[in-house]
C-alpha cells in the first residue's frame, strides 16, 4: 500500500500487543483495530499479523484459545499475558523516547541553540 | 468470551497445529470478505480483496502452517523446561523445609559416592587407562620359565634366537635395568637407568619427544656413547633445556651424547610401579657367544607380528624352543620354556584382584547407603502423604508427582555426589602420597574427566535407585485413603514392611562388607606375624655405588668396603655393620647351580642342585640378626688366599644335605666365573627374601672377600654396588647423617642412595595388602555404622507409629517385658533375616578374595563369626533404645496424642 504506514521492523508486535491490552481479540478484530488506528491499511500483508502472533505466543507474550464469535463461529482469540504487558510497557517507552528525540532533532530551527 | 484452560498446557501435535492454522486463515478470509461486502464490494471482488490483502505470496498458507508448527514445538519445549524448573524449585523448597532430612541424605550419599569415586579413580588409573605404548594390546613381555621359576630372564643367545622369527614378532628388544652415576653440572646423583636394545622403541611404538631413538651403530659394543633422557629427569636436572640434545653429559664419569628425550609417561614394562628409569642407554649386546647360553640376565619385550594371535605366537615360539633344546641338550632341562605375557597383564596382573575386591567392597558401601536413604525417603513420604494426596486431589497427575519425586532425589543425589567428590579428592591424595610401591601407574591416578563422569553417573543411578521407594508408595496408596486417615494408625503397615525389608537388605550387605574386611585383616595379621628370618628393628640401610671408572678392579672394591665398614663400626651407636649385594624384600635374586663334593658329577641340568646366591661381607649376619644354626659366619680371616668358604641356609641344608651335617662339606659353583671348591662353614637361618608371603628359597652366601674366586682381579662378575646394613644400639634414623659423613670422608665420589631403615623396607614390601586392609576396614566400619543408623531409624519409626497401640496394650494390662518383646521382635526379625541372607551371599562373594588372602581361607569361620556377631550386637543395640522408649510409653499420653 503506497499510502499506508510503513512499519519499522518489530513495530507490528508492539501494535498487536497494544490492540490486545483491552481484552482478547481474534485475528480479524486485531486487523480492523489496526486499520482504524492507523487511518487506513498497514503496509504489510495481513498474514504478517499471524507471524507476529506466533512469535509472541512462543515467547509467552500472548496466549491463544478457541472461542465463539457473536455469529457463533469458531475463532482463535488472543490474550495478552502479564509478561506481554510488561514487554509492551517497556517497548512503548522506548518507542516514545525514540520518536521524541527524532522529532526534536527534525524540528530544530537553528543550527546552534 | 473464550474458554481458557488454567491448569494444563495444550499438547498439540504438529498436524493439529496445521489444521488449526488452516481454520484460522479460512475464518480470517471469510470475515474480511464479509466486511468488504458491507463496504459495497461484490461477492467475488470481496473475496479477491480479502485474499489480496492477506498475502500476495502463493505460499502464504504453507508458510503460515510451518510457522504455526514451529510455534507449537517451541511452546511444548518451554512447557517441559517449565515443568523441570518447577520440579527443581519444588525439590529445593523441600530441602529447605526439611534440612535435617536433606543433610542426612546428602551426608550418607556423600560417603558412599565419595568412597566409590576414590576407588574408581584408582581403578581407572591403575587398570583402565591405556598403557603409554602404541597399540599396547600387541606388546608382550617375554619370559623364560624354568624349574621353580615361572618367570625368569633370557640369556643373550636366547634373545637372538627368539627375535629371529619375524612371523611371530614384528620387533623384539632385550633390556635390563640398573643405576648409573650422573655427575657434572650439579650434585653427583645415582639414577635408575634402562639398558635397551635400539629396537625397543619400535616394540613400544614410542617416539622420542625431542631428538631421535638410538641408531644400530650406537647399540653395538664400543659404538658411539649415546643416552636418551626421560622428560621428567630432563626437566628436573637440565631445566627442560632443549639444547641439551646433541650435547654430552657425564654418565659413570664417561661423556655420553644426549640424542633424545622421551615423554614422561614412558616406562619399561616392569617399572610401572615403584621407581623407574630416568634415562635410557643402549644395551650393546654384541655378537652371539654360545658360552653365555646359561647366563640369564635379560628382560625382553616384543611386538606381535600383524595378524598373529597370542596363542599362535606362543605355539610358534614353543616349536622354536623345542628345536633349541634338541640343539643344546646339555643346557636345558625338560621344564625349560618361554611364556609370552601381554604387557597389560604383566603390569596389572598383580594388583587387579586387590583392586577388584576393593571396588566390590565399595559398591556394597554405596548400596547400604542407598538402602539407608531409601528408608529415609519412605519415612518422609509418610510425613508428606497428606500433602501429596492434596496435590493429587487438586489435579496433579501421577506422572507429574513421580517426576517431582525423581527430581528431588536427583537433586539430593547430585548434592551428595558433589560433597562425595570432595571426600574423594582427599582420599586420592592420601593414596597417591601413601607409599604404595606396588600400585602401577600412580601418575595416571587422578580425578579427571572419566572419573567425574563416573561420579555423575553413580549419583544419577543412586538417585533413581532410592527414588524407587517413594514412587512405589505412590503407586499403591490412593489419595482417597490417605485423606480419610487420621494420624498414626495401622495402615502404615505397608510402609513398615518396606522399611523392614530395607533393614534386611542393609544388614545382608553389611555382613558381606564386614566379612570381607575381617578376612583381609586376619590375612594381614597373619602376614605380619610371619617371622622374616631377620630382625628388622634398629637396622639402617643404604645403597652405595662406587663408580666403575675409579673402582675398576675387584681388589679396589674390596678394599673400599673393608675400609669403610671398619670406619662405620667405629661410629658410636653402631653395633655391627655389613654389606650385601641385595637386601631382603627389595628384589629377587636368581639361582646358581652347584656341585656337591663327593657326589656324582651331573652337569648343570635341571636335576643338579641350585640355590639363590648373595655376595655379602663379614658382619652382614650380625647386622641383620641372622641366626647361625650351625658352624660360623664369615670372619675377617676369610680372604683371598685363605681356603674358599660359603655359608648356606637351612632350606639349602634340608634340600641337599638331608640327614648329614653340611658344615665341612664342599660345593662348587657351575660355570667359569667362580670355579673353586668352597667349604661350607655355616648354616644360617632362612630368610623370606622375595616377600613375607613367599617361601624361603634355598640360598647360599658368598663372601665378598673371596668372590669371584677364580678371576680375582677382573670386574667380570664383580658386584660393585652394595647395600650397607648397620645395626644401631639406638634409633637408627639418628645414625644416618653420621654414616653419610663417614662415607663422604671415605670417598666423596661415591653416591649414597635409598637411605632407610630395614623396618621401612619390610613395611614397603607389604604396602599393597596393608592398603587393601586399611581400605577394607574403613569400608567395613562404614557399613557397620550405616547399618546401625538404618536399623535405629526404622525401629524408632516403628515405635512412633505404634505408640497408641502400645498405650492401649498398656492400659489393658500388658506387662512392660511383653511390650518390649513385641517391639524388639519388629526390629530383630528383619535383622535376623538380613544376617542369614548376608551370610549366604558372603560365603559366595568373598571367594573372589581368595587370591589376595594369605594364610586364611575364604571360608574362615572366625571372620564370618566376627562379622555376624559385630552386626548382631549393633542391630540389638539399635533396637534396644527404641524398644525401651516403647516400654516407657505412658498409656494416658499415648491415647491422648491420637
Amino acid at each position: 500500500m503506497a499510502d499506508g504506514l510503513a512499519l519499522v521492523k518489530g513495530t507490528l508486535d508492539v501494535l498487536v500487543l497494544k490492540s490486545l491490552s483491552w481484552g482478547p481479540l481474534h485475528g480479524v478484530e486485531i486487523t480492523t483495530w489496526l486499520e482504524q488506528r492507523t487511518g487506513g491499511s498497514l503496509a504489510v500483508d495481513e498474514s504478517a499479523l499471524y507471524y507476529a502472533l506466533h512469535r509472541m505466543e512462543a515467547r509467552r507474550l500472548v496466549t491463544a484459545d478457541w472461542g465463539l464469535t457473536e455469529n457463533n463461529r469458531r475463532a482463535r482469540y488472543y490474550t495478552i499475558t502479564s509478561a506481554g504487558r510488561k514487554w509492551l510497557a517497556a517497548e512503548s517507552d522506548q518507542f516514545l523516547r525514540y520518536a521524541q528525540t527524532v522529532s526534536a532533532v527534525l524540528r530544530a530551527r537553528a543550527r546552534f541553540a | 468470551m473464550p474458554r481458557r484452560r488454567f491448569f494444563t498446557l495444550p499438547s498439540f501435535s504438529g498436524r493439529r497445529a496445521r489444521q488449526e492454522m488452516d481454520e484460522e486463515i479460512r475464518f480470517h478470509l471469510d470475515t474480511r470478505a464479509a466486511q468488504f461486502r458491507e463496504r459495497g464490494y461484490s461477492d467475488t471482488d470481496a473475496m479477491a480483496e480479502a485474499r489480496r490483502r492477506f498475502g500476495t505470496s502463493n505460499h502464504a498458507v504453507t508458510r503460515l502452517e510451518r510457522s504455526a508448527t514451529r510455534r507449537e514445538r517451541r511452546m511444548q519445549w518451554n512447557a517441559r523446561i517449565d515443568a523441570l524448573r518447577q520440579d527443581v524449585r519444588y525439590a529445593l523448597r523441600g530441602i529447605r523445609r526439611a534440612p535435617g532430612f536433606a543433610a542426612a541424605v546428602i551426608a550418607t550419599l556423600a560417603l558412599g559416592i565419595g568412597a566409590n569415586t576414590a576407588i574408581f579413580s584408582v581403578v581407572h588409573g591403575a587398570l583402565l587407562s591405556p598403557l603409554p605404548y602404541g597399540h599396547p594390546d600387541r606388546v608382550v613381555q617375554v619370559w623364560n620359565h624354568w624349574r621353580n621359576w615361572p618367570r625368569t630372564w633370557l640369556s643373550r643367545p636366547e634373545v637372538y634366537d627368539y627375535a629371529q622369527d619375524s612371523a611371530v614378532f614384528s620387533s623384539f628388544a632385550a633390556y635390563t635395568t640398573g643405576a648409573v652415576n650422573i655427575t657434572g653440572g650439579g650434585d653427583a646423583e645415582r639414577v635408575n637407568a634402562g639398558f635397551i636394545q635400539a629396537s625397543l622403541f619400535d616394540v613400544a611404538g614410542v617416539h622420542p619427544y625431542l631428538g631421535r631413538a638410538f641408531t644400530a651403530a650406537e647399540d653395538r659394543p664400543n659404538g658411539p656413547r649415546a643416552v636418551i633422557l626421560l622428560e621428567d629427569f630432563w626437566r628436573r636436572r637440565y631445566a627442560g633445556d632443549p639444547s641439551i640434545v646433541g650435547r654430552t653429559i657425564l654418565v659413570n664419569d664417561q661423556p655420553y651424547t644426549v640424542v633424545g628425550i622421551v615423554p614422561r609417561d614412558f616406562r619399561l614394562p616392569l617399572q610401572f610401579a615403584g621407581d623407574h628409569a630416568q634415562l635410557l642407554l643402549p644395551i650393546q649386546l654384541g655378537p652371539v657367544n654360545e658360552s653365555e647360553r646359561g647366563g640369564h640376565d635379560y628382560d625382553a619385550m616384543a611386538r606381535l607380528a600383524p595378524g598373529i594371535t597370542l596363542a599362535r605366537a606362543q605355539q610358534r615360539l614353543d616349536a622354536r624352543i623345542a628345536r633349541i633344546k634338541r640343539q643344546y641338550p646339555a643346557q636345558y632341562g625338560a621344564e625349560f620354556g618361554a611364556t609370552l605375557v601381554p604387557v597389560a597383564d604383566q603390569v596389572r596382573g598383580d594388583v587387579r584382584p586387590v583392586l577388584y575386591v576393593l571396588l566390590g567392597a565399595v559398591s556394597f558401601v554405596l548400596l547400604i547407603a542407598c538402602a539407608n536413604v531409601a528408608s529415609l525417603f519412605v519415612a518422609r513420604a509418610e510425613a508428606r502423604s497428606r500433602e501429596i494426596a492434596v496435590r493429587a486431589a487438586l489435579g496433579a497427575g501421577r506422572a507429574r508427582l513421580a517426576s517431582q519425586f525423581i527430581t528431588e532425589c536427583l537433586v539430593l543425589a547430585v548434592c551428595g555426589g558433589a560433597l562425595g567428590l570432595a571426600f574423594a579428592f582427599v582420599f586420592v591424595r592420601a593414596i597417591t602420597h601413601a607409599n604404595v610401591p606396588n600400585l602401577p601407574r600412580l601418575d595416571a591416578i587422578a580425578i579427571d574427566g572419566p572419573v567425574l563422569a563416573f561420579t555423575l553417573g553413580v549419583s544419577i543411578v543412586t538417585g533413581l535407585l532410592f527414588a524407587c521407594a517413594p514412587i512405589f508408595q505412590l503407586g499403591r496408596g490412593t489419595s482417597h485413603d490417605v485423606l480419610k486417615q487420621g494420624r498414626g494408625n495401622t495402615s502404615a503397615r505397608g510402609r513398615i514392611q518396606l522399611r523392614q525389608l530395607l533393614v534386611s537388605v542393609e544388614l545382608a550387605l553389611a555382613v558381606v562388607a564386614l566379612t570381607g574386611s575381617a578376612l583381609m585383616t586376619r590375612s594381614f595379621v597373619r602376614l605380619m606375624s610371619v617371622p622374616p628370618g631377620f630382625t628388622s628393628e634398629g637396622v639402617l640401610t643404604m645403597r652405595l655405588a662406587p663408580p666403575a671408572a675409579k673402582y675398576a678392579s675387584s681388589s679396589s672394591v674390596r678394599a673400599f668396603y673393608a675400609g669403610l665398614l671398619s670406619q662405620i663400626r667405629a661410629v658410636p651407636g653402631v653395633a655391627s655393620a655389613g654389606a650385601t649385594m641385595a637386601l631382603p624384600l627389595t628384589t629377587t635374586i636368581g639361582d646358581w647351580n652347584f656341585d656337591i663334593g663327593g657326589a656324582a658329577h651331573a652337569g648343570p641340568d635341571a636335576q643338579s642342585p641350585a640355590a639363590d646366591w648373595l655376595v655379602v661381607t663379614d658382619g652382614y649376619f650380625a647386622a641383620l640378626g641372622l641366626p647361625m644354626l650351625r658352624g660360623r659366619a664369615f670372619t675377617d680371616a676369610d680372604r683371598l688366599g685363605a681356603p674358599p668358604v660359603v655359608v648356606i641356609t637351612a632350606a639349602t641344608a634340608r634340600k641337599y644335605f638331608a640327614g648329614t651335617n653340611p658344615v665341612g662339606q664342599q660345593i662348587r659353583l657351575s660355570g667359569s666365573a667362580d670355579s673353586v671348591w668352597r667349604t661350607i662353614v655355616g648354616v644360617a637361618g632362612d630368610v623370606h627374601f622375595n616377600g613375607l608371603d613367599k617361601d624361603a628359597r634355598p640360598t647360599m652366601y658368598l663372601p665378598l672377600a673371596q668372590f669371584p674366586a677364580t678371576a680375582p682381579d677382573s670386574d667380570a662378575a664383580l658386584p660393585r654396588s652394595l647395600s650397607l646394613a648397620i645395626r644401631a644400639t639406638t634409633n637408627p634414623a639418628k645414625l644416618a647423617s653420621s654414616i653419610r659423613i663417614v662415607v663422604h670422608r671415605a670417598d666423596p665420589d661415591v653416591p649414597v642412595a635409598d637411605v632407610r631403615s630395614l623396618d621401612a623396607i619390610v613395611g614397603r614390601s607389604v604396602s599393597t595388602p596393608r592398603m587393601a586392609t586399611v581400605v577394607l576396614l574403613v569400608f567395613g566400619l562404614l557399613s557397620l555404622a550405616l547399618a546401625a543408623v538404618g536399623v535405629y531409624a526404622v525401629m524408632a519409626y516403628i515405635v512412633a507409629q505404634r505408640t497408641s497401640e502400645i498405650g492401649i496394650r498398656d492400659a489393658l494390662g500388658a506387662r512392660t517385658a511383653d511390650v518390649m518383646r513385641l517391639v524388639l521382635w519388629q526390629g530383630v526379625r528383619p535383622a535376623l533375616v538380613g544376617l542369614a541372607a548376608g551370610t549366604i551371599i558372603a560365603a559366595v562373594g568373598v571367594r573372589t578374595m581368595r587370591s589376595i588372602l594369605y594364610g586364611v581361607s575364604a571360608t574362615d569361620p572366625v571372620a564370618f563369626a566376627g562379622a555376624i556377631i559385630a552386626l548382631s550386637i549393633v542391630a540389638f543395640l539399635a533396637n534396644w533404645r527404641p524398644a525401651r522408649r516403647a516400654a516407657a510409653v505412658d498409656p494416658i499420653q499415648a491415647l491422648r496424642s491420637e
